[in-house]
This record gives C-alpha cells, sequence and structure tokens, in this order.
C-alpha cells in the first residue's frame, strides 16, 4: 500500500544551521559580519584595503579556490586576515566559516568581513552567519551585470560601484546602469574609487550606520 | 546555481526519511521549488536521474516539481511502500 509521509524538509537547512549558530558567535561578541561579493577582479579585496584605513578592529576572512595572494595583501597592509581555499567550491557556505572560526582570535574584534569566491552566481543567497551583503560591480565590467545576475544584486543591502575613476576610460554607459539596476533592486548604490577617499568614506559611513541599527 | 550539491542533499534527505518510515523503497518524492530559489528544475531533474540510481530506496523514485513564490526548495512529502506490504 502507498502511504505518504509530510514532510517541511528544507535542503538548504544543515547550511542554514550552522549560519544560525555562527550568528550567534558574533552576536555575543557584538561582532558586526559583512558578506562582500562579486566577480573576479571587480575590486573586492581593493575595497576591503580602503575600507581599513576608516573601520576599526577589522578582521578579514578570505575565500578563493587557491592561493593566498589576497591574504597577504592584506597582511602587508596591517589587516589581520584568514584565508580559506575551496579547491574547487564557487562559494563559501557556513560549514567553511564555521571551520575558519576555529583558527581565529575574535578578540577586541568589531568588523568581520567575509571576501566571498570572485563568482556574481553561487554566493547569492548561502547564508554565512552575516548581518549584510554588500556586492561590487566595477565599471570595467560593462553596464548590464545587473539584469544579467539578479539574484545577487537582489540579496544585497548596497551595491558599490567601483573603479569609477576609469568610467570615461571605459566607456561606462552610467544611465544605462542605473535603468538596468533599478529593476532589480532599489537598495543604495555608493560610486567609489580608491583615489578618492569620500567615496570610500561614504560607503563607510553605511556600514557604520548598518551597525548601529543591528544593535550589535 | 549548483544544482549537483542540492540533488545530492534532496536524495540524502529522501533516503534517510525512507529509512526512518520503514519505507521498502520512496514511488515519488514532492519537492517544491521556489523561483526566486536561484535553483533550476531540468538541472535537477538532470542529476536525480543520474543519482538516483546509485543507491537502493531510490531507484525507482519519481520526483514531482510544484512551483513556489520566494526562495526555499525544501520537499513536502515522499510517498512509497512501507517494509513488509
Amino acid at each position: 500500500m502507498e502511504i505518504e509521509i509530510k514532510l517541511d524538509s528544507s535542503l538548504t537547512a544543515r547550511n542554514d544551521e550552522i549560519a544560525k549558530e555562527i550568528s550567534k558567535i558574533f552576536d555575543e561578541r557584538n561582532i558586526f559580519c559583512i558578506n562582500v561579493m562579486g566577480g573576479p577582479g571587480c575590486g573586492k579585496t581593493t575595497f576591503i584595503e580602503e575600507l581599513s584605513q576608516f573601520l576599526p578592529n577589522l578582521f578579514v576572512i578570505q575565500g578563493d579556490l587557491k592561493s593566498d595572494i589576497d591574504t597577504k595583501r592584506l597582511e602587508e597592509k596591517g589587516v589581520k586576515s584568514f584565508q580559506i581555499n575551496t579547491h574547487s567550491g564557487c562559494h563559501l557556505n557556513a560549514h567553511m566559516i564555521e571551520e575558519a572560526l576555529k583558527n581565529i582570535n575574535l578578540e577586541g574584534v568589531d568588523y568581520l568581513l567575509i571576501e566571498n569566491v570572485g563568482n556574481l552566481v553561487c554566493p547569492a543567497g548561502v547564508m554565512l552567519g552575516q548581518h549584510m551583503n554588500l556586492v561590487l560591480n566595477s565599471v570595467t565590467e560593462g553596464n548590464d551585470k545587473p539584469e544579467k545576475y539578479p539574484l545577487i544584486f537582489k540579496d544585497s543591502n548596497a551595491v558599490i560601484l567601483s573603479k569609477y575613476d576609469l568610467k570615461e576610460a571605459v566607456e561606462f554607459n552610467e544611465e544605462e546602469y542605473l535603468e538596468r539596476l533599478n529593476k532589480v533592486t532599489k537598495k543604495p548604490l555608493f560610486k567609489i574609487s580608491k583615489k578618492d577617499k569620500d567615496s570610500i568614506k561614504q560607503a563607510v559611513d553605511f556600514i557604520i550606520h548598518e551597525k548601529d541599527n543591528s544593535g550589535k | 546555481m549548483h544544482e549537483y550539491a542540492i540533488t545530492k542533499e534532496l536524495l540524502r534527505i529522501a533516503r534517510e526519511k525512507a529509512k526512518e518510515n520503514n519505507l521498502s523503497f520512496v514511488k515519488k518524492i514532492f519537492l517544491e521549488l521556489g523561483v526566486l530559489s536561484g535553483y533550476e528544475e531540468d538541472s535537477i531533474r538532470y542529476y536525480f536521474d543520474e543519482l538516483k540510481m546509485g543507491g537502493d530506496y531510490l531507484r525507482s523514485a519519481e520526483l514531482i516539481v510544484n512551483e513556489s513564490v520566494g526562495n526555499e526548495i525544501k520537499i513536502t512529502s515522499i510517498t512509497g511502500e512501507k517494509n513488509g506490504d
């Protein structure tokens, strides 16, 4: 006789349960965690280097398939960081963050930035225990990424348009970009360049504001 | 998105629930797929058909997918024959 068994089993439950535990650890220690996403070469590491000049007590968890290039870069700038190599994984998951945290001293940390694997597809919607998602998109990537990769833009609390100083050189069509972006998300957009410290400051102010609002 | 990993998890859960409920085999798996989940039905089916052959409970299981709003992806029920029937 055929019987039916009712379930409500989420396929992302295992990851999400671990992410919740990670969130608890951050909440207990008043650490504000930001998941920084974006395609390869869009400027995530540079953005984090710039943030480190304004955000106090920063720690970075770096995610790449291979190498420790970015961790070394950050350490040279005096930013403490920890490297996760996924080997073939296309995004970080909660289990990887859980394992990384076992090797990290969170004493005195106010901001924990997770630099996700360079990828505009897979990191979207994956819970890591973060409080906030940022997606970076550079002017050198063309003006169509929000329309082509909507999920990651929808999933983010703000969009960072990087390398803005190269706008003219690559004939970036800002009007078209904004039109496309608006169809997908109405969240704040920050146009930044490492050559314009004021632009970085605006993003920093937003982050601090979000931290204050979250009660961390 | 990476349907291979999520489909493996689907089969793992179905197998676990079949064991828990003393089923001899699973006939149907009902999957609710959120339109904002980032997962595509075609890709899940592709891996499902391949991966189900690797086990015991699921060889003849049929996957029934219902679309839903939101971003969740979950098994809402499974059907099968109880052991000893």
